[in-house]
């Protein structure tokens, strides 16, 4: 019997902040355990856990900080190898196939990695903390999306 | 033929692709965080602390724009602290290039190398006077160059007094004071007699506390006591003889004194204060031009002549 039901459709829309957000904390739990985990030791080494926030900063002010400073573009690299891939390979990373977003676009390596960009904490890359969520409150997409022609989507089903 | 579903497909894909993706980057996590430490092995496992004190002893980074250089207390009490907590380090030097400064400042860094409990050892440079000479006599040894400026156990409240400039530009100062001795010591108005007294017989306490701590810290007996309550300067070689140096000596001779005494290999890391923009404007232009003193409540242990050869 042929019921003559009306088809599913799929809509697209750029995807909600918080769920970018949750996507961007579920990614970082991953990196905490498969990249962050291996240089622990270092930052162990260098920075007595005893202090306190205050003379933490005057350590930091004070101390031969280049083993720490390369230890952190280290750490930057590889996160940004990590989402540059997975969203070149599988046009998703990890939290954001929990949360079921994806990467739309012509993506490339190099589109990619500068989607992303905004994981090396150094100048001038942090002022993307600021900018891009701002953009994405504001426009719906982020800014270094605007760049790349790019964009964050989730699929809701009708 | 059996024919897995597309999307079946594409999951395992997927699968595979992120598992492989995330064993390379652990991998390569794993191996660059592991050259890294071994080329900072050594570096890391560095056993003395080397805290330089130049330039005049302030309490805070507080050093005005026309002072060549000037040392934070709070900074050095931070570092003599974070130093103390530091279960690596094993001994301490401060290396000193400083003709002294605030009271206060001062007393505050002999207190902080008093909590200290690691071997401590004083490199006097070219001068160690005054407020500096009171942080080295805390720590355990001082070495010194055999010219190196040490001593000026004294007190100096010195200040401008403008008054008659006032005058003589017609210009009138109205003092409106409660409390006879509230503005004691200000430059707008000349300072009477008993003012005078009041001030001194501060000045002399405070010399005298500075004295006492001194001798004690040294153990200095009377007579080498009465000799530097003048406030007089030694070289270091006077220095030696009278026991405020115990050696001649460079950072060499202070590194070979700690690995024999404490038995180790010396590994020096040096603490380094941020500089304001001031101080490395004046270490460009290498010259003091002039200095005002404060108002005249601010007790100093500064030694202002200083010798150049």
């Amino acid at each position: 019997m042929d019921l003559n039901l009306p088809k599913a459709r799929t809509v697209k829309k750029n995807a909600g902040f918080f769920k970018r957000l949750l996507a961007l904390v579920l990614d970082l739990l991953i990196l905490n355990f498969v990249i962050f985990s291996s240089f622990e030791k270092i930052f162990l080494k260098y920075i007595d856990t005893n202090l306190s926030t205050v003379e933490l900063i005057t350590y930091f002010q004070s101390a031969e900080t280049s083993v720490l400073v390369t230890t952190i573009f280290f750490m930057a690299l590889l996160s940004l190898f990590y989402f540059t891939l997975f969203e070149l390979k599988i046009g998703q990373t990890l939290g954001m196939m929990i949360l079921k977003i994806r990467v739309e676009g012509e993506l490339s390596f190099w589109k990619c990695a500068l989607r992303n960009i905004f994981v090396f904490p150094f100048f001038p890359f942090y002022i993307l903390w600021i900018v891009d969520p701002i953009h994405l409150a504001i426009r719906g997409t982020r800014f270094t999306e605007l760049i790349t022609k790019t964009n964050t989507v989730e699929e809701i089903h009708i | 033929m059996k024919i897995k579903p597309k999307s079946k497909t594409t999951q395992t894909s997927k699968i595979k692709v992120s598992l492989t993706i995330l064993i390379v980057l652990f991998i390569l996590a794993w191996i660059i965080a592991s050259v890294i430490s071994l080329f900072t092995e050594e570096q890391a496992f560095a056993n003395v602390a080397l805290i330089p004190i130049n330039g005049v002893i302030m309490p805070d980074d507080s050093g005005d724009m026309f002072s060549s250089s000037s040392v934070s207390a709070s900074w050095l009490v931070t570092q003599i602290d974070a130093a103390n907590k530091d279960e690596r380090i094993k001994a301490v030097i401060f290396q000193i290039n400083s003709n002294g400064g605030a009271a206060v400042a001062s007393e505050e860094v002999v207190l902080a190398i008093n909590r200290l409990n690691k071997t401590s050892v004083a490199l006097i440079r070219d001068v160690g006077a005054s407020g500096a000479y009171w942080i080295a006599a805390a720590t355990d040894t001082i070495f010194s160059s055999s010219i190196s400026i040490v001593g000026s156990v004294g007190v100096l409240s010195s200040g401008l007094e403008f008054s008659g400039l006032l005058d003589d530009y017609n210009v009138t100062h109205n003092r409106l004071v409660a409390g006879e001795f509230k503005d004691m010591g200000s430059p707008l108005k000349e300072m009477t007699y008993q003012e005078e007294r009041i001030l001194q017989s501060k000045i002399d306490k405070i010399h005298e506390h500075f004295l006492n701590s001194v001798a004690e810290l040294r153990s200095l007996n009377e007579s080498v006591k009465e000799e530097i309550s003048s406030a007089m300067i030694y070289i270091g070689s006077e220095g030696l003889e009278l026991g405020l140096v115990d050696y001649i000596g460079t950072k060499i001779d202070v590194v070979n004194f700690l690995e024999k005494k404490l038995n180790i290999s010396v590994s020096i890391k040096e603490y380094h204060q941020q500089e304001s923009f001031f101080n490395a404007l004046s270490k460009l232009t290498n010259q003091k031009s002039f200095s005002l003193e404060a108002a005249s409540q601010n007790f100093a242990l500064e030694q202002s002549p200083k010798v150049f050869t």
